[in-house]
């Protein structure tokens, strides 16, 4: 052995025998290997999942069970206004919408952009909702009739718990022109109390109340007054006893009467000499009443008492006619109520007062006249009557007489009240029917007829359910449930001068089992349109931007789509599409809008070039915004800045903007081309005619603000006077900045840097003190910002600077143009801070064209690109004179506008501010939830960067901020917002409790979020920064396109987890006041109609939120597995 | 290349001038007042024991690392606390560290395009012609698109050259860049970095590998505690007829 193992050590083994490759064992692979590798594994695996999947079964089939047969969906549906945006004001919906639809629009474009590969994917599953949406409900209305409804009519009083109700005598409806109203008495339906209880129709307060009543109170069998003559007669003797038995469990509260009635029963009839066979009968079923009675607890002591006195009174006193009448209303209101024992004491002194009342007010009767008392035959039919009361409650007693009263019913004209149909409905009368002749409200008019009493049930076909609660709405609408035909009217129907009790018909308080017929057509069709209503617009403006984000990815330079007419043509008609099938969805051309015609065409065609144009100049803009980086690239960018701007965008627009009028708008407007002329500036600023404009447009700016100003303030000297101060102090202060320039070089560098020092310290300190003079401005004021100028251009002409640095100039004016704006008496904070804001917009964008002009790139780019040749120089010039046209005309512009009312500057705001304090619903969520996110993510960011700063105060504060929110509860973060804030400046008592809020949430969140992104950072090796540095990144630039991202993108999980968390927790505003979507769950359930239909309201907001969270997951995960989490997705 | 060239060609004096400088980590003085000339084009091999403080030499060289007394001027710029001169010796200078530190986050593209595009402004289809220029140099063309994670190590570390040149420096610095690598990788480096001081580069390379310091180097230097204890070509280095400084005899008896 072990000389073998030596020889085969000296030897090389090759192994030259391939066997080749053979294919696995059936067993192992396939759907069989699948179900013996992961279900069936072994005895104890296939247990585990035979119980677990027998156990989903039966959760899911409770569920579906549930769904279909007892829970009453118009909680959610009735109520999805509410659900979505509380009671939002009805004229400003078209901006959730605007919103909704600009977030349909990015979300297409980052699809295109992002999301190349799965958007076949999304399109199919898009394009099947949508057709399950459209289609559905279509087919299910043909397919499934509407069930009938059902509703009461008659002048008989009927018990509902402690009230009692009579059936509505006129009933308003809705009916389409050419639908068919048929009415019937619905004798089929209340023959036997299985079918009425399980009336799943759209039935009136008292039909309902019927029907609990049968079907709550009654163990399926019930005692009627045929049953008990039979009795009598004889006839039910077997099981009678025991069915009896049965029924007298069922009265848990009247046992005890049941006991004392059957006592006086006895007593009576024992004085009542008997001459028939019927008492004999009687007398034994009371015997056997009363076995049956034994083994029953005698609770109701006080009951006992009332009747004993009532059997006192009818011993000793005369028994008269009135008596057994007193009694039997006395008895039936007895058993007919369910009442605490209290009441029921109260009740029993009540009844002897009565009876004492009504036995002393006939003094004359002898009380000891036995001969008086004869077997009379009413005292009998009492007997029977109360019998039967005592065994059936009294609103399933005046149940079972309906049907036989004849009904008399009209319909009307809602508006004439004109006559258009009527008849009396009986059970010899089949069905009577009525063709609806226009669209619009109708009246019902039922009745028992003259001089009769009774009630019947009716049932009706094509009279449906109505709402007036609609998704959008801006005039009173009033719409059917069930196929959302929709009537515009400024009020309810009125009836006699008061309003048709409509909502009676949608009071729909199911009680039995429905069957999925019903169920489908009752629910899905009103459910799926108001759904489509939201998501038809939705999708189709996604589907518009994807094909926009399409466009724009694949087109750059000489691939571009616009350089072929056939590829214009079709982005043409590709692009267009959807927005014009939009417009034409919501009408807004064609519909309400007194647009028709030719100039509907025109407006459209107009719209459709529109289109195209902007897709155009955003190509241009794209390309020539960063060139030589790919339209993919720049369209990313454009989604980043998009998205970024997206929170604040949805909350100006959604909350309005106060002060945005027309003359503000047209403020606007001429800042924008100011910001062009900048740009053209910014490209020439090397030459000297960029540089007289820079420093002439900037002043002319002011002046053109001023005018704009004077326009509502009126002129006066004092003003143009401070104008021209200005101009010439300006003039003197360029003047003495170029005499510093050429003297510049002989300086010495010890005179340049004290010189710029003193020159700061001078500058802030007047800086400063100018400020708190802003109240009492005058020329003294305007004196200091003339002599600032000075130290301006002393500041800039000692710091050293080789030229006239743009920086410097820029900062400079800046400064200058606050401190001159302070000293100007009519300009109020906000406006200079707005102000102040412009001229940064238009420094950056000076910069950047400085920049472009500077970087060499730029440079060869002019020289290939007609637009900068064109531009460079032409261009400015026409800015300019663009620009200072606006400058003129713009105020006369507006002025005339007014004067025309066009443009309403002071009394109407374009986007006037909603009232924040009814925000509510699913708007206010995701408005908490975006901005949250939106605010909380820089902030977050910063103090996660300031944590890990070198600097030890904004380390300590990041840190001290950072611990002390996450040490405290968001209940109490809220609590502080919302009234703690108040306290400590009254002034902020004005802002509305949803921003503060807001703010809350969002300062809470940013520790949080703090933390996960230092988490983040601190898993970065050191390296990183090394490597980014030794290649010549900056500190900032490091942290921007090496850290972050790399931070960012370990923690995606945390931060999308803070972000749902956030989301969730924004039903805690509950607690100060506002009706987020829980808090409206909360008021739903209140409401008289749906009174704790807690089960569907909760259901369907959990659904809303589970959407949204899984959607946030969802895209967090699809953000990981891009770019090179999709290798760390693989090496995983 | 050939622009490169001339611009060193003009000058003759030393690119890099290191004069009694000193750093301390704490209380520990890792370098003892070093003094060092580096002549433009010229290919300087240090070796070493660990902890002697060669890779905090070069390390300083481009400020990774701070010094604290002494002088540094490279590319005839003074370090000192000026950001300004700081952000220009590092554009000038090209870093290729032990453990790579690619960008894991971008494609090998992105990674050398960044700096061009951030620093030197350049756009990004001339950053992104002299990056496949560059990874052609290092014979990875193919991999433009991937990750680092999908790299070999030796892949890794010709990007991360790649990287270091892509801003078109005059001085390179190498880090010990093979002793991170596989026996089989070490050598497609190496070749690189050999292309690269034929070509004129000028080159401080810590390194372990003796072949290359006796192939390519111009000079060699041996340091011990923070010292620079001997200097000298590589011929006279790597021969023993020479007479060596005890520890550096001590460290060559080591590993040859």
């Amino acid at each position: 052995m072990s000389e073998q193992r030596n020889a085969d050590a000296n030897r090389t083994i090759i192994n030259r025998h391939d066997e080749g490759t053979l294919p696995p064992p059936k067993l192992e692979v396939g759907l069989v290997g699948w179900l013996r590798q992961n279900l069936f594994g072994s005895p104890a695996d296939a247990v585990v999942t035979i119980l677990s999947s027998l156990l989903i079964l039966v959760l899911v089939y409770g569920f579906f069970d549930w769904s279909v047969r007892t829970a009453n969906w118009f909680t959610v549906i009735n109520n999805q206004r509410l659900f979505m945006m509380e009671s939002f004001e009805p004229e400003f919906e078209w901006r959730l919408a605007l919103t909704v639809l600009l977030s349909a629009l990015l979300t297409g474009i980052s699809l295109a952009a992002w999301a190349r590969r799965s958007w076949l994917v999304l399109a199919g599953l898009s394009v099947t909702l949508l057709a399950a949406l459209a289609l559905l409900p279509p087919i299910i209305d043909a397919l499934i009739p509407q069930p009938l409804s059902y509703f009461t009519a008659g002048n008989v009083e009927i018990v509902d718990r402690a009230s009692t109700l009579t059936p509505q005598h006129d009933l308003a409806f809705i009916a389409q022109a050419g639908e068919t109203v048929s009415l019937r008495l619905a004798l089929d339906e209340v023959a036997d109390i299985e079918t009425l209880s399980n009336l799943a129709g759209f039935s009136d307060r008292v039909a309902n109340a019927l029907a609990n009543a049968a079907h709550n109170r009654l163990d399926r069998q019930v005692i009627t007054g045929e049953t008990f003559d039979r009795m009598l007669s004889g006839e039910l003797t077997e099981g009678l006893e025991e069915r009896t038995r049965l029924n007298i469990r069922t009265f848990t509260r009247t046992n005890d009467m049941l006991t004392s009635t059957a006592q006086y029963v006895e007593t009576i009839t024992g004085r009542l000499t008997a001459t028939d066979g019927t008492v004999a009968e009687l007398r034994l079923w009371l015997g056997r009443l009363e076995r049956a009675a034994l083994g029953l607890d005698p609770r109701e002591d006080a009951i006992l008492a009332a009747v004993e006195a009532v059997e006192d009174g009818a011993t000793t006193l005369s028994m008269t006619d009135r008596v057994p009448a007193v009694l039997h209303d006395a008895i039936a209101e007895l058993t007919a109520r369910t009442l605490a024992s209290e009441q029921l004491e109260d009740l029993g002194e009540m009844l002897i007062l009565q009876l004492s009342e009504d036995l002393i007010g006939q003094p004359d009767q002898s009380n000891d006249d036995e001969e008086l008392i004869t077997p009379l035959p009413r005292e009998a039919a009492f007997l029977r009557d109360m019998w039967v009361r005592l065994l059936t409650p009294q609103s399933v007693l005046d149940l079972y007489q309906l049907g036989q009263t004849p009904m008399a019913v009209a319909i009307r004209d809602a508006q004439t009240y004109a006559l258009l149909a009527e008849t009396v409905l009986s059970e010899a009368s089949d069905s009577v029917s009525f063709d609806v002749p226009a669209d619009g409200w109708y009246i019902l008019s039922k009745d028992a007829l003259a001089g009769e009493t009774g009630t019947a049930i009716l049932a009706a076909d094509g009279i449906h359910p109505i709402v007036e609660r609609t998704l959008s709405a801006t005039e009173s609408r009033f719409v059917r449930l069930t196929d959302n035909e929709l009537v515009i009217s400024d009020s309810r129907p009125q009836i006699d001068g008061k309003s048709a009790p409509f909502v009676v018909l949608i009071d729909n308080q199911f009680r039995g089992l429905r069957d999925l017929k019903t169920y489908l057509v009752h629910f899905i069709p009103p459910f799926f349109e108001q759904a489509e209503r939201l998501l038809l617009p939705f999708f189709m403006t996604l589907a518009w931007g994807f094909a926009l984000g399409r466009a724009l990815a694949h087109m750059s330079g000489e691939n571009s789509i616009f350089n072929s007419t056939s590829s214009r043509l079709s982005v043409l008609a590709w692009s267009t599409t959807p927005l014009l099938v939009l417009l034409a969805y919501f009408g807004l051309l064609d519909g309400a809008a007194p647009i028709q015609g030719a100039p509907a065409v025109v407006l459209k065609i107009a719209a459709a070039a529109g289109v195209v144009l902007l897709v155009r100049y955003i190509e241009d803009w794209l390309s020539r915004a960063n060139p030589g980086e790919d339209a993919e690239g720049s369209l990313s960018r454009f989604l980043m800045y998009g998205w970024g701007a997206f929170p604040f965008l949805m909350y100006l627009v959604v909350s309005g903007v106060s002060g945005l009028s027309g003359g503000a708008l047209g403020s606007i407007v001429g800042g924008l081309i100011w910001l062009l002329l900048m740009y053209f500036i910014g490209l020439n600023y090397r030459n000297a005619l960029g540089y007289a404009l820079l420093i002439g447009g900037f002043f002319a700016q002011i002046l053109q603000s001023f005018v704009v100003n004077l326009v509502w303030e009126g002129w006066n000297s004092e003003a143009v006077g401070a104008i021209l101060l200005w101009l010439v102090i300006a003039a003197i202060g360029v003047i003495a900045g170029q005499r510093g320039a050429a003297l510049r070089g002989s300086l010495t560098a010890g005179m340049k840097r004290y010189g710029y020092l003193i020159s700061c310290i001078v500058f802030l300190f007047i800086f400063v003190d100018t400020n708190t003079l802003a109240d009492g401005a005058d020329g003294s004021a305007t004196l200091l910002a003339g002599l600032a100028v000075v130290f301006w251009l002393a500041w800039m002409f000692f710091s050293g600077a080789t030229r006239w640095s743009s920086n410097r100039i820029i900062i400079g004016l800046l400064l200058l143009t606050f401190l001159w704006m302070q000293s100007w008496t009519m300009v109020d904070r906000w406006s200079t801070i707005y102000f102040v804001l412009w001229l940064t917009a238009g420094a950056l964008t000076f910069k950047r064209g400085e920049r472009a002009q500077s970087e060499p790139y730029k440079a060869e780019d002019m020289q290939r690109s007609p637009i900068y040749r064109r531009y460079s120089i032409q261009g400015m010039l026409a800015a300019a004179g663009v620009w200072l046209a606006a400058l003129l005309l713009l105020p006369s512009l507006i002025a005339g506008l007014n004067a025309q009312g066009i443009l309403q500057t002071s009394p109407q705001e374009l986007l006037p501010l909603s009232d924040k304090r009814i925000w509510g619903g699913l708007m206010l969520t995701m408005q908490l939830t975006i901005l949250g996110v939106g605010a909380s993510f820089p902030i977050g960011l910063a103090l996660a960067l300031g944590r890990r700063s070198n600097l030890p105060v904004v380390k300590y504060a990041c840190i001290l901020y950072i611990e002390v929110v996450r040490g405290v509860p968001l209940i109490t973060v809220l609590f502080l917002a919302v009234l703690m804030v108040p306290l400590v400046d009254p002034t902020l008592a004005s802002i509305e409790n949803a921003v503060r809020a807001w703010v809350g949430i969002t300062l809470f969140s940013a520790a949080y979020l703090a933390e996960n992104v230092r988490g983040g950072l601190q898993s970065i090796d050191r390296g990183q920064t090394e490597a980014a540095q030794a290649v010549g990144l900056s500190t900032w630039q490091t942290t921007l396109h090496i850290l972050l991202p790399q931070a960012l993108r370990a923690v995606i999980p945390a931060l999308v987890g803070q972000f749902i968390s956030l989301f969730k927790d924004t039903s805690l505003v509950f607690i100060v006041g506002l009706a987020e979507i829980v808090g409206i769950a909360n008021r739903v359930v209140a409401q008289a109609e749906f009174l704790g239909r807690r089960q569907e309201t909760f259901l369907y907001v959990a659904i809303l939120f589970f959407v949204f969270s899984y959607i946030m997951s969802y895209i967090s995960r699809k953000i990981e597995a891009t770019g090179s989490g999709a290798i760390r997705a693989q090496q995983l | 290349m050939q622009e490169l060239n001339q611009q060193v060609m003009a000058s003759d004096e030393p690119i890099i001038i290191c004069r009694e400088m000193n750093k301390w980590f704490g209380d520990f003085h890792v370098l003892r007042n070093i003094t060092l000339e580096v002549m433009p084009q010229e290919v300087l091999v240090i070796i070493g024991p660990s902890g002697s403080g060669k890779s905090t030499l070069i390390r300083c060289i481009n400020r990774l690392e701070e010094h604290q007394d002494g002088r540094i001027v490279v590319n005839g710029i003074e370090l000192s606390h000026d950001v300004q001169n700081i952000a220009e010796i590092r554009r000038e200078t090209g870093m290729v560290f032990q453990q790579f530190n690619l960008f894991p986050h971008l494609t090998v593209m992105d990674n050398i395009t960044l700096a061009p595009m951030k620093v030197r402004h350049w756009a990004r289809d001339k950053a992104e012609q002299r990056a496949m220029e560059l990874l052609e140099r290092v014979e990875i063309p193919e991999q433009a698109c991937k990750y680092p994670g999908q790299l070999s190590g030796g892949q890794q570390q010709r990007v991360a050259i790649a990287r270091a040149l892509a801003m078109e420096p005059r001085i390179m610095l190498f880090d010990e860049p093979t002793s991170a690598l596989d026996p089989e990788m070490i050598k497609e480096v190496l070749d690189v970095m050999k292309e690269l001081a034929l070509s004129g580069m000028t080159m401080l390379v810590v390194t372990h590998e003796m072949g290359f310091a006796r192939e390519v180097a111009d000079r060699v230097i041996f340091m011990d505690m923070g010292r620079i204890v001997e200097e000298g070509p590589p011929e006279n280095f790597f021969s023993p007829d020479i007479v060596h400084h005890p520890r550096t005899q001590e460290f060559l008896d080591q590993i040859l």
